[in-house]
């Protein structure tokens, strides 16, 4: 595992009275896994995901990643997408970038190379020189990932990382998280999309009122399914979960397509969504 | 350190390009032609009303600066949830104050360089070169807005943006009338008042040690161990305000 999250509690205060964002949270996250935090809004998955960052400290328990505490040292193996990501809106995207790769000491060479680099793979490389602030939400979305991948973090941490996304920035988008998986790359994903969820992590946390309610490996939860693995271009692995019914169109579309299939399974029991109204319904949903 | 001068540059750059710098800028500007009116109004030696306006105006545009922005930098950073991005990187809470308050006194070095250059020009256009007095009286007003630069970020470090403005100017006021206020109340014979004084003049720090602009302008002698105290007195007070503000924002939700 690549990290371990022990009994961690995280208490605010608000006027006199306390309020428990996390309750006795415990979690073991793997290496090179799409782990999945799902629950309702103010479910405690982004106090969560700060800790693990190293932005706000838990009020008891710990967190310990690669075996050592989450502190200074720890965030050179992670990259962080916050809800919502909001920047010096005055900068230019190349100039926020240099900051990033100044703050992760690179030097002035490897630095650029690592700019341009990432605003090919975002897609914006017309608009290094514009203000952030001129930039759709969309943009800000994709500069916000360039800015979390910069230093080739071991962890990847994107909370919502959909929102605000047209259907070719989030196809993009998962096809990054899929292709740096493919690297061995430890993704942490916060969402309220359960389609994203099932298509992209391998294991999930549900988490409601600060608790963890279950841990589920996504593919065990699959009836009458099955996980097709093929490979796109001689080299980009594929994974589609389709039905039985659907199972041979699957295959002949994908032959079409000149990819090569490696491997076809059969599926556990049991929806995500029905798997996440089953444990929810019956708490208060805190919208 | 070169984490932490690469974050105060961008946060230099990030606020020289908000309307209100170039805003501030132009009313220092506008102060300053404003004393070709005042001088036709003013009987005496034009010159001195220039002078008086010239080491006023950085003054007046710096102070308004530091309130206006200054007071808000850390706090509108956590509305803006700007900081998590930065704390997510290897820079720690610390580092981010101080990079902020380095941003904060490059900017009003700016400004104060600025308005005092406009200032020196113009009067030597109108014929004379009062190079020393404004050098002078940017050297003090330097040491003042330091000072201010570090209350502002203490203040910023846990209140609203508008309480933290309208504390930094209740601050400045105190700072610059307090000695004053004491020295008057020994006329007025009234021991409690003079006690209540003297017990805010150790709470507030006291401005009037960066404020030589009558002896200047009046060509009148003042204590040359001022060029010593007042930076000594504005440096540690920047120290102890900086420190608070590490522990506040140490302990700060965010």
């Amino acid at each position: 595992m690549i990290i371990e999250i022990l009994n961690i509690s995280k208490i605010y205060k608000r006027n006199i009275k306390k309020f428990y964002a996390l309750k006795n949270l415990s979690l073991t996250i793997n290496k090179g896994e799409i782990f999945g935090m799902l629950g309702p809004n103010g479910a405690g998955k982004t106090t969560t995901l700060k800790i693990i960052a190293g932005i706000i400290n838990p009020s008891s328990g710990k967190v310990l990643i690669k075996g050592e505490p989450v502190g200074e040292k720890t965030k050179w193996l992670i990259g962080f997408l916050p809800e919502n990501p909001s920047f010096f809106k005055n900068l230019k995207a190349r100039e926020l970038l240099n900051l990033v790769g100044e703050l992760f000491g690179f030097p002035e060479k490897k630095k650029e190379e690592r700019i341009d680099e990432l605003l090919k793979l975002v897609n914006l490389e017309r608009f290094g020189d514009e203000k952030i602030s001129t930039f759709s939400r969309g943009m800000v979305q994709r500069i916000g990932i360039a800015q979390a991948i910069f230093h080739d973090p071991e962890i990847l941490i994107l909370d919502e990382p959909m929102t605000g996304l047209d259907p070719l920035g989030r196809r993009m988008l998962k096809e990054l998280i899929l292709s740096l998986r493919d690297k061995g790359k430890t993704i942490i994903l916060s969402t309220h999309d359960l389609e994203d969820a099932e298509n992209l992590c391998d294991r999930v946390a549900l988490i409601n009122k600060g608790e963890l309610l279950n841990t589920v490996d996504v593919n065990s939860l699959f009836p009458d399914t099955y996980e097709i693995v093929y490979v796109e271009d001689g080299r980009i692995e594929r994974k589609i979960r389709v039905k039985e019914k659907d199972l041979w169109d699957s295959i002949e579309k994908i032959k079409q397509n000149n990819c090569k299939i490696k491997s076809i399974s059969q599926q556990g029991k049991g929806f995500l969504e029905e798997f996440y109204m089953e444990h929810i319904k019956d708490t208060d949903l805190l919208i | 350190m070169r984490k932490i001068l690469s974050l105060s540059w961008v946060i230099f750059k990030e606020i020289s390009r908000e309307k209100i710098f170039y805003g501030l800028l132009f009313l220092g500007t506008f102060f300053l032609l404003s004393s070709v009116i005042l001088q036709e109004m003013v009987v005496g030696e034009k010159f001195k009303v220039f002078k008086d306006i010239g080491l006023l105006s950085p003054s007046i545009t710096g102070v308004l600066f530091i309130t206006v922005v200054g007071a808000n930098i850390i706090s509108k950073e956590i509305n803006a949830k700007t900081l998590y991005v930065i704390l997510s990187k290897p820079i720690s809470k610390n580092g981010y104050i101080l990079s902020n308050f380095f941003a904060l006194i490059l900017l009003s070095t700016t400004i104060i360089f600025l308005i005092t250059l406009f200032g020196w020009l113009f009067l030597l256009i109108n014929g004379e070169n009062w190079l020393s007095g404004f050098v002078t009286g940017a050297y003090f007003l330097f040491f003042e807005l330091l000072l201010l630069s570090s209350i502002s970020i203490f203040l910023s470090t846990f209140l609203s943006p508008y309480l933290s403005m309208i504390t930094l100017f209740i601050i400045y006021i105190s700072g610059h009338s307090l000695s004053n206020a004491i020295q008057l109340s020994q006329f007025a014979k009234n021991p409690p008042l003079q006690y209540f004084l003297k017990a805010l003049s150790y709470i507030f720090p006291n401005l009037e040690l960066f404020n030589f602009k009558i002896n200047l302008v009046y060509n009148l002698p003042f204590p040359k161990i001022a060029f010593l105290y007042s930076p000594l007195y504005s440096i540690v007070y920047s120290l102890i305000f900086i420190s608070l503000s590490f522990i506040v924002f140490s302990k700060r939700e965010l």
